[in-house]
């Protein structure tokens, strides 16, 4: 059978009917060029909790006076929590599905981990987590995106290197060669001729409107192949919440399932603009929380059945950032103010469980936040150096002793 | 250069900026006139125009959604084009957030104040909109007295109305936040839907005395503190950028935005002067002010209401779309902090081009709809345009240099269905139509 290359079904679909955009679905490997088994390697989901999370109020000192005095109205109570071994500490009880991943083997949460002289400032913070160069101002390339540059690729049949699934472009994935794409709803593209797309922008106004609007167009073509690719996913068969950052973790592993291109995925929790509550809470801490660790828990657990259903659990790490802590004090409005060190949660396949590092120390509070005792980039050390097996201190500009969270492979 | 004498491109160069798109009379009209007659034609329509105000029909009142409907509909039919226009970039200086505000008539009166006292002084704008009760309520100036919980209105009414970031000091912000003290919304008995608030004045709860805000001193209070922020050169300096960032004029020489500030220096901040220095300078009508914007959901949805003459369009269709599309009237991004950032964020993330493309779809019709599993039906609304020849169609779409029209017209007529609607569908769906 003759395989129609890239240029000869440009040219079909130039004189194909006018309206290629929304149409049926057609069998999506008639129309890609080099339909192959597609990755089996690695791949690092990372999950954004916007606005700051309480670490505190995570995995909760039940033990320490410290935590009660300076907040007598927001702590929680040992029945509020999940008892974690030895019963010094408990896991906020709405993490009930993400405590069963850890009893599990699958998943587990890094205690006090931050950088020093940490930013309070969300945009800041956030530049900081997702470079990991908290040295340099206005970065422009990702901790992840770093990695995409040197990871190998067959770039021209498979440009797409990471997925972010959300609104506003986010800066782990993103790298010198352009490798990651967004998208906010990729059910948008499913039905969609990616191919037919990119004959039409040979001509046009020679401006950067112009020129933008083309690299959309591409960058559409390649998620609307992911997407067709992922709707043969098994996704539907698992309790995903119905909210954004649900679908996305359903679509991430959708694409995973089915050999998409990425080698990392980026969604986040907790967006006004996507109706969600924010883990940015000033205001009535404890309704918000509830609400939220439920939300991520199930989210959690949905994704880690639904790998290990299909049997790619094993080449999968998750884990979270989240722009800072919580200070150790309560406020005025039944919550907290921005801190410093906060926990970091992880889940995978080959995941080293349960509770890692030292618990904050809250004799060494400094104008309110809780100090970190793991440095950030030792964990990404870890998972470069020991996952993706690419040189950490390449890609990090700093030496740290990675923190182990991955088991390496046998 | 500015031309001497407008020609038929010039005229759509012109409306596709000030006003959405030019309707077929509009270039008829329009060509031959020298740039400041044609601009003093189209602010004399909008200035002129009599609509009834928002939050006089009833019906526009019954909930954010018809809010929002009805201003579609006049952002598509209205023959006041640049009045639209200009309440809408307002609209994104200032910020929405309905969610907040949680009342469809307090919108509907900041919604008419927009239309009203944007095309008069922006200084009378800010005095007027400082103590709306619909800006109140999203700013935080409600109740806001001596123990105020937050310096939020303050920082929003430097940050967004006036000056800008990075040009003042915490101190100002304290200084202006006591002269905003002493307002509050007050509530209509049972809380009647459609039943104006009133914002109402408590001397209690004011903090008299001097104040200092960014070096002026005074005994200042929530209007004549706003109104000396409009008057001062930053703000002329700050909402002139923003306004030719907004029509989308590379005015890369910076003459532009100077002339701008001095006819707002020379004119009191009236934003037909503002405008009228912008619309006779080089640079917007420069090589490279053209075809350069990204069209909003919004223009879009205008545009091509006005370019095929849709008296009816599908108002509920667009409004959804418009949402999709990333733009939902009335509420604008962060909680109203701000506005749209526009320009290329309208297509970020990249699917949002693809929702975009579906604006046929959105142009829907009025009732009876198609029956069930006729395609070949068009959009009702697009009655006016079916059987226009396909010449008309694509020159009245306007659409940016390079795109291959007849390429399309013959696909469209060998398709099936009305080959009128097949060209329309597939012009929209192009790069081409989204540049303005």
């Amino acid at each position: 059978m003759h395989r129609f290359n890239r240029r000869e079904l440009i040219r079909m679909a130039a004189i194909a009917p006018a309206l290629p955009y929304v149409l049926t679905s057609r069998a999506f490997g008639d129309t890609v060029s080099g339909a192959a088994a597609g990755y089996e390697g690695p791949v690092v989901v990372t999950v954004r909790l916007r606005g700051g999370n309480d670490g505190l109020n995570t995995v909760v000192p039940l033990r320490d006076d410290r935590y009660y005095r300076a907040r007598p109205n927001i702590a929680l109570k040992r029945s509020d929590t999940l008892a974690l071994s030895g019963g010094d500490y408990g896991l906020h009880s709405s993490l009930a599905d993400f405590m069963h991943l850890m009893d599990r083997g699958d998943a587990g949460i890094v205690q006090a981990v931050g950088y020093p002289e940490s930013s309070r400032s969300h945009s800041r913070a956030n530049e900081i987590w997702e470079s990991a160069l908290p040295g340099i101002e206005s970065p422009e390339t990702g901790w992840l995106g770093r990695y995409l540059d040197s990871a190998p690729c067959a770039c021209e049949q498979e440009p797409v290197g990471g997925l972010e699934f959300g609104r506003e472009p986010a800066l782990t994935l993103a790298g010198a060669a352009g490798r990651n794409r967004l998208v906010e709803r990729p059910e948008r593209l499913s039905a969609m001729q990616a191919d037919a797309m990119e004959a039409r922008l040979e001509q046009g106004p020679s401006n950067p409107a112009f020129e933008h609007l083309g690299a959309v167009e591409r960058a559409l073509a390649d998620v609307a192949r992911l997407a067709q690719r992922a709707s043969r996913g098994s996704g539907a068969r698992h309790a995903y919440p119905d909210t954004a950052f649900g679908r996305s973790l359903r679509w991430t592993a959708d694409m995973i399932e089915t050999r998409c291109s990425p080698h990392a995925y980026f969604v986040s929790i907790g967006s006004f603009d996507e109706g969600a509550e924010s883990f940015d809470t000033h205001i009535d801490q404890l309704p918000k929380h509830r609400l939220l660790y439920d939300e991520l828990g199930r989210g959690m657990r949905a994704f880690a059945d639904h790998m290990r259903d299909v049997g790619d659990f094993r080449r999968v790490v998750l884990l979270t950032f989240s722009d800072f802590g919580r200070m150790l004090p309560e406020n005025r409005t039944r919550g907290t103010e921005h801190g410093d060190a906060s926990v970091l949660f992880y889940a995978g396949g080959s995941v080293h469980a349960g509770i890692r590092g030292d618990a904050p120390n809250l004799d060494d509070v400094t104008d309110g936040g809780v100090p970190h005792r793991v440095d950030f980039r030792s964990v990404y050390a870890d998972v470069l150096d020991n996952w993706l097996e690419a040189p950490a201190g390449n890609i990090l500009s700093h030496d740290a002793t990675p923190f182990s969270i991955v088991r390496r492979p046998a | 250069m500015t031309p001497r004498s407008l020609t038929s491109e010039d005229v759509r160069h012109l409306m596709r900026r000030l006003s959405f798109a030019a309707r077929p009379r509009d270039v008829d009209e329009l060509t031959g006139l020298d740039v400041e007659a044609a601009f003093s034609a189209l602010w004399s329509r909008s200035a002129a125009y009599g609509a009834a105000p928002y939050s006089r029909e009833p019906a526009n009142l019954a909930s954010t959604a018809s809010l929002r409907q009805a201003w579609i509909r006049r952002l598509t039919t209205s023959p006041a084009g640049l009045r639209e226009n200009m309440a809408l970039f307002l609209h994104g200086l200032f910020g929405s957030s309905a969610e907040t505000v949680d009342d469809a008539a307090a919108l509907a009166v900041r919604n008419d104040l927009l239309h009203e006292a944007g095309m008069g002084r922006f200084g009378d704008l800010l005095e007027r909109l400082v103590l709306d009760p619909a800006m109140m309520l999203q700013t935080g100036l409600d109740g806001h007295g001596p123990f105020r919980v937050s310096d939020r209105p303050a920082v929003l009414i430097l940050e967004h109305w006036s000056v800008g970031a990075g040009r003042y000091e915490p101190a100002d912000v304290g200084a202006l936040s006591s002269a905003l003290t002493g307002w509050r919304v007050e509530q209509p008995d049972g809380n009647d839907a459609g039943v104006a608030r009133a914002s109402v004045f408590d001397a209690t709860n004011f903090e008299t005395g001097p104040k200092t805000i960014l070096g002026t001193t005074g005994d200042f209070d929530a209007r004549s503190a706003v109104r000396m922020l409009a008057d001062l050169p930053e703000t002329a300096q700050r909402v002139s950028r923003r306004l030719l960032d907004y029509l989308g004029i590379d005015d890369a020489s910076g003459a532009a935005a100077q002339a701008m500030e001095q006819a707002w220096a020379d004119s009191g901040g009236a934003m037909e002067a503002v405008l009228r220095a912008a619309v006779l300078s080089d640079s917007f009508w420069s090589d490279t002010s053209r075809w350069s914007l990204i069209k909003s959901p919004a223009h879009l949805a205008a545009g091509v209401c006005r370019q095929l003459e849709i008296e009816s369009p599908a108002l509920a269709a667009l409004d959804r779309w418009c949402d999709a599309c990333g733009q939902r009237l009335f509420e604008t991004p962060n909680n109203g902090e701000g506005g749209w950032p526009g320009g290329r964020d309208w297509v970020t993330p990249a699917d949002r081009l693809a929702v975009r493309y579906e604006l046929f779809d959105a142009l829907g019709g009025q009732a009876p709809p198609a029956p069930v599993g006729d395609s070949t039906a068009p959009p009702r609304a697009l009655e006016p345009a079916i059987g226009l020849p396909a010449s008309e169609i694509i020159e009245r779409l306007d659409a940016a240099p390079g795109l291959d029209a007849g390429s399309l017209s013959t696909q469209a007529r060998l398709g099936e269905g009305d080959p009128a609607a097949r060209l329309i569908a597939a012009i929209l769906a192009t790069p081409h139509y989204q540049l303005a």
